[in-house]
């Protein structure tokens, strides 16, 4: 209908922007910003990287920026496991991010489930102290979850991380409503006339309509889980519960400052598979970060 | 006979699927919520089996008697104006990254990957980046520009401003990728037909771009605003607090954890629960109003 008129403009605006002089100016601009951004987000990085090659002696005399004598120096990352529980606090922190998530999959999904298919007294009472409390930030009661914990003997033990991760998790639990509210009820209904009891027509048909609000919740709760502090230096202060998180903490308390480069093979051996988890799920973990956070 | 056992089964999977996550809801979330009321206005000391009422004792040694207590919420004020510089950057680099120039893609991921990395990782990382002749130094002497080192972290008046700057790096990345994906979602036959009628870049962006993207940073704004009350990670992790970079939440959990004053503690989540709730509020109704416009 109105194909006719930008055709000619389309054709003729290439050759414009290659030759107007203000536009190169911005696009020249923008670059340059660009990439010092980007340097200086790897920069820290890199030059972390670099000194754990280093022994302490050279970072002493040298800058850190002199690339190290030898890039096969793998003293510090050996120092490091040898003097750390690094085995053991990987094991825990993949413990408790996997049943963190199983817990959070079916109990999320389960509650999402009855909330937004059926129609009951007291919905309306759930739906609004799920709102209430996911307005509370998680930082403010702490003070008082950790009696609850205590009262429950959870303290200085992985469950306390994995029902933290999992039960006082509202957001994932949003997330799931907003997406199974997204999903027509036909297709229960028509499960149902086939003769499905409720629990098939949630294992069935439900769960399974749920794989991308799952995936989504996986990759912001691994993230979350993995990177976080605050939890465990609250909950499992003690060696043999840490997590990836601790290990470094505890590292770095340690270590005496001679040993800095130790320290920095430390944070590549945690940051590293983080790295190449992100470099091979880019696409997942952006499109599941934007999903959640606009729904959350 | 079947409309009974369908009501039952109706009945038995409401009851059976609610019930573990209720009670999930209830230890963890509105249980310690009204205990934390309840804690602060006692004298507990998270020990003794007894706790005496004390009233709003404790509210008032945190608001008038005890400075100490109080004055580590000014440095909120810091990281809000670096969530703002933050918002800003982050709007200015989804809105030329969305435009598809080569690399985008590639600067996108950069500049979103340290939000994956771990808290602890990351700033011990600053930590050694920031001290005497560190990473940054070293940084500065390679490119010439010997005369802008600093003493980042031991110099109380850059220290904040060095955190501040941990705390950007991290979380530029993220706030970048959801304005980018609010972005994707504005019609791009809009700007066509602006280029039509000769806007420029500049009032392209205030009249189609900003429009659009409004709820998605208003909604930043919010959450930027509760996250400036609630650092704790990046001060803890990279100056333990030293040089006056002590945050409310440090602070807080000092209180309750170290010196063992559960009373006081619980007073002051309650007073920074407070300050969130007023701040969503007023955000909201002046968000809503501009909204009916």
């Amino acid at each position: 209908m109105t194909m006719t008129t930008p055709i000619p403009s389309l054709g003729s605006r290439p050759k414009r922007r290659r030759l107007s002089p203000q536009k190169q100016f911005w696009n020249g601009f923008h670059y340059t910003i660009l990439i010092l951004a980007s340097l200086s987000v790897v920069a820290p990085l890199l030059l972390a990287f670099n000194s754990s090659f280093k022994t302490p002696l050279e970072l002493l005399r040298g800058s850190r920026t002199d690339l190290p004598n030898s890039m096969a120096n793998l003293k510090n990352y050996l120092d490091f496991f040898e003097k750390q529980p690094v085995g053991l606090s990987f094991y825990n922190t993949l413990f408790v991010i996997l049943l963190s998530l199983i817990i959070i999959t079916l109990v999320g999904t389960m509650a999402a489930y009855v909330i937004s298919r059926f129609r009951f007294p007291g919905r309306n009472l759930i739906m609004i102290a799920y709102v209430t409390v996911m307005a509370v930030p998680p930082i403010t009661t702490q003070v008082s979850l950790y009696q609850v914990m205590l009262t429950l003997g959870l303290v200085n033990t992985k469950w306390a991380l994995i029902l933290l991760y999992s039960g006082a998790d509202i957001v994932s639990l949003y997330i799931f409503i907003v997406y199974l509210n997204s999903i027509s009820v036909e297709i229960d209904e028509s499960a149902r006339i086939e003769g499905a009891s409720y629990f098939q027509i949630y294992w069935k048909v439900i769960l399974p309509l749920m794989t991308p609000a799952i995936s989504t919740v996986v990759i912001l709760r691994t993230i979350y889980i993995y990177n976080d502090f605050v939890m465990p230096y609250l909950y499992t202060p003690r060696p043999g519960q840490s997590t990836v998180s601790m290990l470094l903490f505890k590292a770095s308390d340690a270590l005496a400052s001679s040993t800095e480069p130790v320290l920095m093979a430390g944070i590549v051996i945690v940051i590293a598979p983080a790295i190449v988890a992100f470099l091979f799920l880019q696409r997942q973990i952006v499109s599941g970060v934007t999903r959640g956070a606009v729904k959350g | 006979m079947l409309i009974a056992s369908a009501k039952n089964q109706r009945r038995l999977v409401i009851i059976g699927f609610l019930i573990l996550p209720l009670t999930l809801l209830t230890l963890f979330s509105i249980y310690p919520f009204f205990q934390l009321i309840w804690f602060s206005l006692t004298d507990w000391n998270g020990l003794s089996p007894d706790k005496a009422f004390v009233g709003l004792q404790n509210y008032s040694r945190i608001l008038f008697d005890d400075q100490e207590l109080l004055t580590p919420l000014i440095n909120s004020v810091y990281y809000f104006i670096g969530s703002i510089i933050q918002l800003a950057l982050a709007t200015y680099f989804a809105v030329i990254l969305n435009r598809g120039m080569p690399g985008s893609n590639l600067f996108r991921m950069l500049l979103f990957m340290p939000f994956v990395l771990n808290s602890v990782a990351v700033s011990m990382v600053f930590r050694y980046f920031l001290q005497i002749d560190g990473g940054l130094d070293s940084l500065l002497h390679l490119v010439g520009l010997d005369m802008l080192k600093q003493e980042w972290v031991q110099n109380p008046a850059i220290v904040k401003w060095s955190l501040v700057f941990a705390s950007v790096w991290r979380y530029l990345g993220f706030q970048l990728l959801i304005t980018y994906g609010a972005l994707q979602s504005v019609p791009t036959d809009q700007y066509e037909a602006a280029q039509i009628e000769g806007a420029g870049e500049w009032h392209q962006f205030l009249y189609i771009t900003l429009p659009s993207i409004a709820p998605v940073l208003g909604l930043q704004l919010i959450l930027s605003t509760v996250g400036s009350l609630e650092v704790f990670e990046v001060p803890f992790l990279i100056t333990q607090g030293a040089n006056g970079t002590k945050t409310f939440v440090m602070a807080t959990i000092e209180e309750a954890f170290e010196f063992r004053r559960v009373g006081v503690a619980s007073a002051m989540a309650v007073i920074l629960l407070c300050f969130v709730m007023i701040s969503i509020i007023a955000q909201r109704t002046l968000f809503d109003r501009e909204g009916e416009k």
